[in-house]
């Protein structure tokens, strides 16, 4: 889920990790308790046992008393009874309880009499008599290397009544039996080892163990089960969420639980429903948006459509005084010589056949003036044509050379200096020849009246092809015009290419002029560039790509 | 006649120079102001043609400089805005003002009305 290699531990394991640190736990305490009780009970039996056997050897001890006298070989018979055989020996080893390791009696001075141990039992008879009590049955812990025993004495009494016509040897002894006391005369000893104790304890320890893991075993995966089965609906919420996350807002979670879960999985429902909802608004918003934007933009292109008539129309107005004055010029030229020739012809034929060169240079004249006069009007309808946005290759220095004509030749231009510097071999490009000269008019035109009646004016015209850097860039042909008029002042630099921005005196200017080339240039996929400072002059810079010729 | 001819477009000059010498009359032809206002200085010209729309010194100053220091000059203007023109010339002390672009005829008309006035002693 997570893209981070972390090892992520999920809460269903969690759950499960929590559940047997808990159950193991309980057992283990309930165990411990348990076993400690049970060890306790064990014991107790142990010592009933140990002080019942003991009490065994002494009776049977105490019965014959005269074993005591033959310094305790039979007393081993007795203690044989009770006291497994040392190993190797072999002999009575299953019918003896396995608990007694030794056994053995003392006598009256606590000196062992007869003993036998069933293992390797080193405890010294000095440190066992050390327990002996005359007085009381004795139970006693004591350790040996580390192996915890339990001591177990009672001392062996002798009843003068019961022995009275047996042989008394101790004269005391007798005398204590007239007086009807019991007299000690030794001690019985048994040890007994925890071992088996131990031993069934640690069965039961093992027992506990392999509960105890499939308690836990069983409750982890009872446990993880469970908590699955509570995570599965937060797992719905998650693939929820994340359609959601993708767009998909109609995607709806299926959890029919009556509890939080349930709730939650209503509450994503319901949030999914209202963004999906507001969605479906926006995304009607902005089909509606975009319905508006395409509308404008048909409107703003109409409009710059008009727009481009409109300044037109303005260039044609501004154009034709000039264009009058211009056109008058050789058609008065043209007429003048005509009716000078005809003249001439009528008043003195004769004349006129003698000298008939003079003739022919009027008549040159004339033509060479109609070539003129052909020539601007060809400029004009040029200029004036309804312009169909149709493209063709184009020779950008012609179209160039053309507007300066038209300009130099239709406003007063005689103090303005026109410096032409076309690169030579510039390719051509798909364009719209009349516009592009709508283009350089307009802006040779404003370069024009910013030198205005300014002597040593120049307008400088260039053009640059700049090849691209990228093979995927067009080539661009860069055309600057660029005049030593007035220039623009910084705040309008800005506003000059808006429709209608004008700083001439009304009626001398639409402030149509940059708008519609802006316009044109756009449409050509080019830019227009200005650069100015005041007084000293402006430089326009017009960008066009070169679109290959189509086939 | 003496005929001063100022205008910037050479085919104006040369028709005028042509038709007027061949009519007779005695014709020097210039391209602006300045060099008219020198001519007309050294010379005394009977007429001046002058064209209006011309660089540096456009034909109105011409026609004011000219009336104040050789008001004997009869001065016709020419140029191809009407209305503006006989409005401005007339005021400003014309003689005539011929409409580009103009018949030969109608300049010699002129010439023929300037000499009228000039043997009848009232010029301008
Ligand atoms: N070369 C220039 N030098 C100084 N100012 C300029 C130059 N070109 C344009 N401008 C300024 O930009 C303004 C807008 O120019 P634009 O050509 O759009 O309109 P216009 O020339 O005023 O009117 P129109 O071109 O319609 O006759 C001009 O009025 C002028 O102030
Ligand atoms: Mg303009």
């Amino acid at each position: 889920m997570s893209p981070n290699k972390k090892i992520r531990i999920g809460l269903r394991l969690q759950f499960a990790i929590g559940a047997v640190v808990f159950i193991t736990f309980i057992v283990i305490s309930f165990t411990s308790f348990f076993v400690a009780t049970y060890r306790e009970i064990l014991e107790k039996k142990l010592e009933e046992k140990g002080v019942a056997l003991t009490q065994t050897l002494s009776q049977n001890s105490q019965s014959e008393y005269f074993l005591w006298l033959k310094n305790g070989e039979n007393l081993k018979g007795i203690l044989r009874g009770v006291v497994g055989e040392e190993q190797g020996s072999g002999e009575y080893k299953e019918v003896h309880d396995l608990d007694v390791v030794y056994g053995a009696f003392f006598d009256e001075e606590k000196r062992p009499v007869a003993k036998r141990a069933s293992r390797s039992f080193n405890l010294s008879p000095v440190r066992i008599a050390k327990y002996l009590d005359k007085e009381r049955i004795q139970s006693q812990i004591i350790y040996q290397d580390n192996e915890k025993l339990m001591l177990i004495s009672i001392p062996v009494t002798y009843l003068k009544e019961v022995s009275s016509d047996e042989e008394l040897v101790f004269e005391d002894v007798m005398s204590r039996e007239e007086s009807s006391e019991r007299t000690v005369i030794g001690y019985a000893v048994t040890v007994l080892s925890f071992q088996n104790i131990n031993e069934s304890l640690k069965t039961i320890k093992k027992y506990v163990a392999i509960f105890l893991s499939i308690i836990a075993g069983v409750s982890m995966i009872m446990i993880s089960f469970m908590v699955g089965l509570a995570l599965n609906p937060i797992k719905r919420l998650l693939i929820g969420i994340k359609h959601i996350t993708k767009g998909n807002y109609g995607h709806r979670v299926h959890v029919t639980r009556d509890d939080e879960l349930g709730d939650l999985a209503e509450a994503f429902n319901f949030m999914a429903s209202v963004i999906e909802k507001s969605n479906r608004e926006l995304e009607d918003y902005s089909r509606e948006l975009e319905n508006k934007v395409r509308q404008r933009t048909k409107e703003i292109e109409d409009m710059q459509l008009q727009l481009i008539q409109a300044g037109k129309l303005a260039a044609v107005g501004e154009l034709s005084a000039g264009v009058a004055h211009e056109l008058n010029n050789p058609i008065g030229g043209i007429l003048g010589y005509s009716q000078f020739i005809v003249e001439k012809i009528r008043k003195n034929p004769e004349e006129v056949k003698k000298n008939i060169a003079s003739i022919e240079k009027y008549l040159s004249l004339i033509a060479r003036e109609s070539q003129r006069c052909k020539r601007i009007i060809r400029n004009l309808l040029r200029f004036s044509r309804a312009s169909k946005m149709e493209f063709e290759p184009t020779d950008i220095n012609i179209v160039l050379k053309e507007s300066v004509d038209i300009i130099a030749s239709q406003l007063e231009t005689k103090n303005i200096r026109f410096e032409m510097s076309f690169q030579k071999d510039l390719p051509l490009t798909q364009s719209n020849a009349n516009q592009l000269q709508q283009v350089f008019t307009n802006i040779l035109i404003n370069a024009q009246k910013a030198i205005g009646d300014k002597a040593d004016g120049s307008i400088r015209i260039k053009s640059f092809l700049r090849k691209s850097k990228e093979d995927e860039q067009h080539d661009c042909i860069e055309v600057f015009i660029q005049d030593n008029g007035c220039g623009i002042p910084k705040e309008n630099l800005s506003k000059i290419f808006d429709p209608f921005f004008t700083t001439r005196k009304t009626g001398e200017g639409t402030g149509l002029g940059l708008s519609l080339s802006y316009g044109i240039v756009k449409d050509h996929g080019g830019d227009i560039l200005v650069e100015s400072r005041e007084r000293q002059g402006s430089t326009f810079t017009i960008i066009l790509p070169v679109i290959d010729i189509r086939t | 006649m003496r005929i001063l001819i100022v205008d910037d477009e050479i085919i104006i000059r040369a028709l005028l120079l042509d038709v007027l010498k061949s009519d007779g009359h005695e014709v020097d032809a210039v391209g602006n102001g300045y060099d008219a206002l020198k001519l007309a200085k050294k010379n005394d010209y009977d007429i001046i043609f002058s064209d209006v729309h011309m660089p540096e010194m456009n034909g109105y100053e011409l026609l004011t400089q000219i009336k104040s220091h050789h008001p004997q000059m009869a001065v016709v203007m020419m140029d191809s805005y009407p209305e503006e023109l006989s409005e401005r010339c007339m005021r400003d002390g014309a003689f005539h003002c011929v409409h580009k672009p103009f018949d030969i005829s109608e300049l010699r008309k002129v010439i023929k009305s300037i000499e009228d006035k000039k043997h009848s002693g009232d010029v301008s």
